[in-house]
């Protein structure tokens, strides 16, 4: 409902209301012209089209004031010896660019303070640090190579660094044998080819920046929901057959308030990179008193303290008081891109929309009495994807 | 007074930014990898006080779907007499004794007082009396936060502590002109909410009602309890609900007693024990898992159903909670009728009713909705704004523009009266046309086959159609060899 | 969400207790809470196959509308293991045929209705033996029909058997992950997910309580549930507690031997006389009974 729709109904209504006479022209009738004539198309963020099933009558929702909603999580698989555990889903994400002094400052300010305060551990990914923290931080490590038998002291609780070539494998495997907590690798676009080497390699959790992902990849219609679901599928295809040991996806880039968090999360994400850009520009950058971390640190930590009131709210709401049990089978939504892009079903219905055309190829086989192979009904069903 | 001087300059500044950043390119993604506009005040609020946002109204839904189904004919207008089609509904008979009529298909959703500030309130009331006395009866729901004086108690009920109440009330919006007796003159059905913050005082809210509504959800809110922000709290809506004044009051995510079916079940037979099986019985859930929970509803013994969709209305939810989670109100008649048809498949049919609630505001969607499969329809923000609601969505603070959900303004009863009067004449007017334009006799002979959609998202979710002619002429016009490139021979048998 | 109950000997004196006759009590009592559909799992090791390696594969079979409990014998040695072995994967070719697991020493009867059809068509008060357990079922969201009945059994291990009251909320992650792992899965419920769980653990680590435990921990939502196996009984409660569940104790007689039961309302505990040191289970816990 955007300002002229409310314009459409509040005059169409105040109309009726004035006169108590049938009208020329209904509600539905208007906005239809108005998105005839109007700017035409919507901005379509396919975000926005989604949404999760709550508990009713077949599943009782819990109560997030009164019950415990469970929002811990640790990083690190099986074989890691010091994991980390965070008090909610989210991690601070440097977004691979340097985080100046003055940012870091009020971050590192905030952070203690939620683990002093509010008992909220929360993790910072960046690659300078400041000391005295009570807080988990993954350094980035930005130079990939590493000298054979030389002892490095990392002073840090993780690790971060990207990979996008066969050397960044071979630092991995180096880097393990001397260190004994979480690795974080950042993937990009090629992660088909690493995932396997990687996780085999002792990685810990898998990054995804969705903005540069989508960026460097040839689909630009491709949606952040989509990289999240391809990439949850692949750590699932490298584990067919035997148990999750810990891998953790983080995703970061284009999750950026709490609705979208839950949301990602269903389709796969474990924990969300916030920006320090969105966190600092909404709750402190924009303030006069830049200068003051407390008031800056004050305000990320009223920020983050709110969105995790709201991050205990969705899921009690959906049924679960542990909010990893999100799943994409709670979610539905009313735009057939995002079904196809991320395996959604359609709101109204229980099926996605490949599996929708999938059944309408069957039926039109048998109809037709073809007899086509497999692939090649496969093929069909790809067409009438692609040609919508 | 809304918001906090330095959340507008911060809100400025972003906008400011957001607008002149380098960062805007051509690419479509900016928008949704930056900022979503609307979200920005929300992060703004965030940090500003550290609590939850909480917004008013319904969810801001992408696609709700109406304006892309459409009625096969049907006009606002015509020429044709139609007013002797029947619009009338009657919900009950199934296992109550009585039944409720109401002699036009919608009627007047929850909401409760203290989410509406009195005089609004009383502007409802009269108007149905009004409409009452011209011979249209129409139902009014209480909501959740208990029933006011005299809509559940008589003019001379001999009770000392009622009328001191009314007179209190009264006096704070200095409303005493109002003529008590006709104000105790109830003359409309109504139907009061047994929900899970149980806010009544006495017996007579559940004993003196023509039907009683259990609220499992609502759909601007799913899964999560009544919400009634501090500010709005005050001392006479505390007295009212028996609750401790200008403290937020959030009612529990469930009834503590209902679990599963079998609690839904022991449920209804005791308030049906108790109002000796006289009184129709409505099962409210928000339009979620809606196939299951309408199954276990057929199940129980309740006389109807009402299921409230993703755009349904709310004083006050929690912002994120509102926009997340739900079911847009055409696919959830879908389901639901979906479910209802399985149901009777085995059995024969009976009085089970099926009520809509969710963005419906005027005729055309009333007739779509009543078409696609609900016996009738709740409107709650139709009557807002036929008051003068702005659709501001500020409803969760005290301070409706309007004089509605806050009492900073003063609302004009007499005019509000009046078009509330005329909005339901009006819109009864519309749908008698509709009904007749389409040469049916009754609004409840409307079905599936008069409506007709105009996009593919559209016949998916409604079940109207499954596309397969279009997606057939898509193959078709194509050479299936090209299609299936890797093989080029097609053996036809 | 239903109505379910058990019972099991105290000690193994009487491998012909009446076990049907009393399941069939305690249904009977419950049967107002929940009327879509009945089922119920007996053992008796009187009768059992001496050799290993034979047991039966249960299934049902749809005709004409109506479904008819098969069993099929294996005279090949099966190995229970993830992987569909042939038997069952011959039957699963056919559409009208879904499996509910391999029995040795239980018998496992599940039908649409009530306890008395059920008793009418499968005689189930005429059935002893040592221990079982019923279900009544009042469907909350899979279908109304046989294969989605309790209880619940598998492929992977013989003789384990779940009756269910409430959700299991967190249903498809969990039974994502165990698909993922290479577990069949032949109903829509979210019920089957608990005895695939439990087999699992089983699997891994031959322990019963702790794998009550891990499931307590991993599952979200209201339950309440009643596994057993061979030797043993058990019931679990959500860590909330927030569904029913409660244990009595009847000291027998000259009579009959001494027996546990267990049921959601106390009515079914009253009527077989297992009033005795009643108490519930504690939110969280699992109580386990084993018969030697």
């Amino acid at each position: 409902m955007n300002i002229k729709e409310k314009y459409i109904i509040r005059s169409s209504i105040l109309e009726l209301a004035e006169t108590g006479l049938p009208r020329n022209i209904s509600i539905d009738e208007k906005i239809k012209l108005e998105q005839k004539h109007g700017d035409g198309a919507k901005t379509q963020d396919l975000w926005n089209y989604i949404t999760a099933l709550g508990a009713q009558l077949s599943r009782p929702p819990y109560d997030p004031y009164r019950e415990i909603i469970d929002l811990d999580i640790s990083i690190g698989r099986r074989q890691c010896p010091n994991k980390v555990t965070l008090s909610m889903p989210l991690i601070i994400y440097d977004n691979d660019a340097q985080i100046d002094n003055t940012t870091l400052e009020s971050l590192h300010s905030a952070l203690n303070r939620l683990k002093t305060f509010e008992n909220t551990n929360l993790g910072l990914i960046s690659e300078n640090r400041i000391e005295n923290r009570n807080y988990p931080h993954f350094r980035r490590i930005n130079k990939r190579t590493k000298i054979l038998e030389e002892k490095v002291e990392y002073n840090t609780e993780g690790l971060v660094f990207q990979c996008n070539d066969e050397k960044s494998i071979q630092f991995l495997t180096d880097i393990r044998k001397d260190f004994d907590g979480p690795i974080l690798v950042e993937v990009d676009n090629t992660f088909e080819k690493y995932l396997e080497p990687l996780l085999d390699a002792g990685a810990d959790g898998i990054i995804a920046n969705t903005i540069k992902i989508i960026d460097k990849s040839k689909n630009k219609e491709m949606h952040a929901i989509k990289v999240i679901h391809d990439i949850k599928s692949a750590i699932n295809r490298y584990y067919a057959g035997k148990e999750n040991d810990g891998t953790v996806l983080i995703v970061a880039g284009d999750v950026n308030n709490s609705g979208r968090i839950v949301r990602a999360a269903a389709l796969g994400a474990d924990i969300i990179g916030y920006s320090t850009s969105l966190l600092i520009a909404n709750a402190a950058h924009h303030h006069e008193v830049q200068s003051d971390f407390n008031a800056v640190s004050d305000r990320i930590c009223k920020h983050v303290m709110a969105t995790k009131g709201e991050l205990k709210g969705v899921p009690a709401a959906l049924g679960y008081s542990n909010f990893y049990n999100i799943s994409s089978a709670d979610l539905r939504t009313s735009n057939i891109e995002a079904s196809i892009q991320a395996d959604i079903a359609i709101e109204g219905t229980n099926q996605t929309y490949r599996q929708i055309i999938e059944d309408f190829v069957y039926k039109y086989i048998a109809e037709e009495q073809l007899d086509l192979n497999p692939s090649q009904k496969q093929e069909l069903v790809e067409y009438l994807l692609v040609n919508r | 007074m809304s918001y906090p001087k330095d959340i507008l300059e911060i809100k400025r500044n972003l906008l400011k930014e957001v607008s002149s950043t380098k960062l805007v390119t051509k690419s479509d993604n900016f928008n949704s990898l930056y900022y979503d506009q609307s979200k920005i005040i929300l992060d703004a609020r965030k940090a500003f006080d550290g609590l939850i946002p909480y917004s008013g109204l319904g969810a801001n839904s992408t696609n709700d779907y109406f304006s892309s189904i459409d009625l096969v004919g049907g006009t606002l207008k015509t020429d044709i007499d139609c007013r002797n089609i029947d619009l009338s509904l009657s919900i009950g008979g199934r296992y109550s004794n009585r039944k409720i009529t109401t002699d036009i298909p919608f009627f007047v959703s929850g909401m409760s007082y203290g989410s509406l500030k009195l005089p609004a309130k009383i502007a409802l009331h009269l108007a149905l009396n009004q409409l009452a006395d011209d011979g249209i009866r129409v139902i009014m729901n209480t909501g959740e936060g208990g029933a006011l004086p005299w809509e559940v108690h008589d003019f001379n009920n001999g009770n000392p502590n009622v009328e001191d109440q009314v007179s209190r009330l009264l006096k704070e919006h200095n409303l005493d002109s109002i003529d008590r007796e006709q104000l105790f003159r109830r003359k409309y059905p109504l139907v009061v909410q047994y929900a899970s913050g149980r806010f009544w005082k006495d017996p007579d809210y559940l004993l003196n009602a023509d039907a009683i509504e259990i609220k499992i959800g609502q759909g601007a809110k799913i899964g999560h309890g009544g919400l009634l922000p501090g500010s709005k709290v005050t001392e006479l809506v505390a007295e009212n609900r028996g609750i401790p004044p200008y403290k937020s009051a959030h009612s529990p995510s469930r009834h503590l007693d209902i679990l599963g079916p079998e609690d839904l079940v022991a449920k209804i037979l005791e308030l049906r024990e108790l109002t000796d099986w006289n009184v129709p019985i409505i099962v409210k859930v928000g339009a979620s898992r809606v196939q299951d929970d309408i199954a276990i509803i057929l199940k129980s013994f309740a006389d109807a159903a009402a299921i409230d969709g993703y755009v349904g209305g709310t004083g006050a939810a929690p912002w994120e909670i509102r926009d997340s989670i739900g079911v847009n109100t055409i696919p959830a008649i879908r389901l639901a009728k979906d479910a209802i048809d399985n149901y009777y498949s085995k059995r024969d049919l009976d009085d089970f009713k099926l009520i809509a609630h969710g963005g419906i505001w005027d005729s055309k969607r009333i007739a779509k909705c009543i078409a696609l499969g609900s016996n009738g329809v709740g409107i709650g923000t139709g009557f807002l704004i036929s008051m003068g609601c702005t659709l501001v969505q500020d409803c969760y603070t005290n301070t409706c523009p309007a004089g509605l959900t806050g009492s900073y303004e003063k609302l004009n009863i007499q005019s509000s009266v009046n078009r509330i009067v005329n909005y339901i004449k009006g819109t009864r007017i519309e749908l008698q046309n509709i009904v007749g334009s389409l040469g049916k006799k009754r609004i409840q002979d409307l079905n599936k086959a008069d409506l007709y959609t105009t996009d593919e998202i559209s016949n998916l979710v409604s079940g109207l159609s499954t596309n397969a002619s279009s997606y057939y002429n898509k193959i078709k016009n194509k050479d299936l060899d090209k299609i299936l490139r890797d093989i080029p021979e097609i053996t036809k048998k | 969400m239903c109505g379910i109950c058990g019972i099991i000997l105290e000690e193994h004196t009487d491998s012909n207790f009446l076990v049907g006759e009393l399941l069939y009590k305690m249904m009977e009592s419950q049967q107002v809470r929940a009327q879509d559909s009945a089922g119920v799992a007996i053992y008796n090791n009187e009768d059992t196959c001496q050799s290993n390696s034979f047991a039966n594969l249960a299934y049902l079979l749809k005709c004409e509308n109506e479904y008819e409990l098969r069993e099929e014998k294996t005279n090949t040695e099966i190995k229970y293991s993830k992987e569909s072995d042939q038997l069952v994967s011959r039957l699963r070719e056919n559409e009208n045929v879904s499996i509910m697991g391999y029995t040795k020493e239980m018998k496992l009867i599940k039908n649409v209705g009530l306890v008395r059809d059920l008793d009418k068509k499968y005689n189930i008060r005429s059935m002893n033996g040592t221990h079982g357990i019923g279900h009544l079922r009042i469907a909350t969201s899979s279908n109304v029909d046989p294969s989605n009945a309790h209880p619940f059994s598998t492929t992977v291990m013989p003789d384990i058997a779940v009756v269910h009251n409430g959700e299991i909320a967190n249903y498809s992650k969990l039974r994502n992950m165990l698909e993922i792992k290479g577990y069949p899965f032949y109903s829509s419920c979210d019920s089957e997910v608990i005895a695939i769980f439990l087999v699992d653990q089983l699997l891994q680590h031959g322990d019963l309580e702790r794998a009550h435990n891990e499931f307590i921990q991993k599952a979200d939502g209201p339950f309440t549930y009643i596994a057993s196996t061979n030797r043993t009984l058990s019931l679990v409660r959500d860590k909330f507690g927030t569904r029913k569940g409660i244990v009595g104790y009847n000291p027998g007689s000259d009579a009959y031997p001494a027996f546990w039961a267990m049921a959601t309302d106390l009515s079914a505990l009253d009527i077989i006389g297992a009033n005795k040191e009643v108490k519930a289970a504690s939110p969280g816990k699992s109580l386990v009974f084993t018969i030697e």
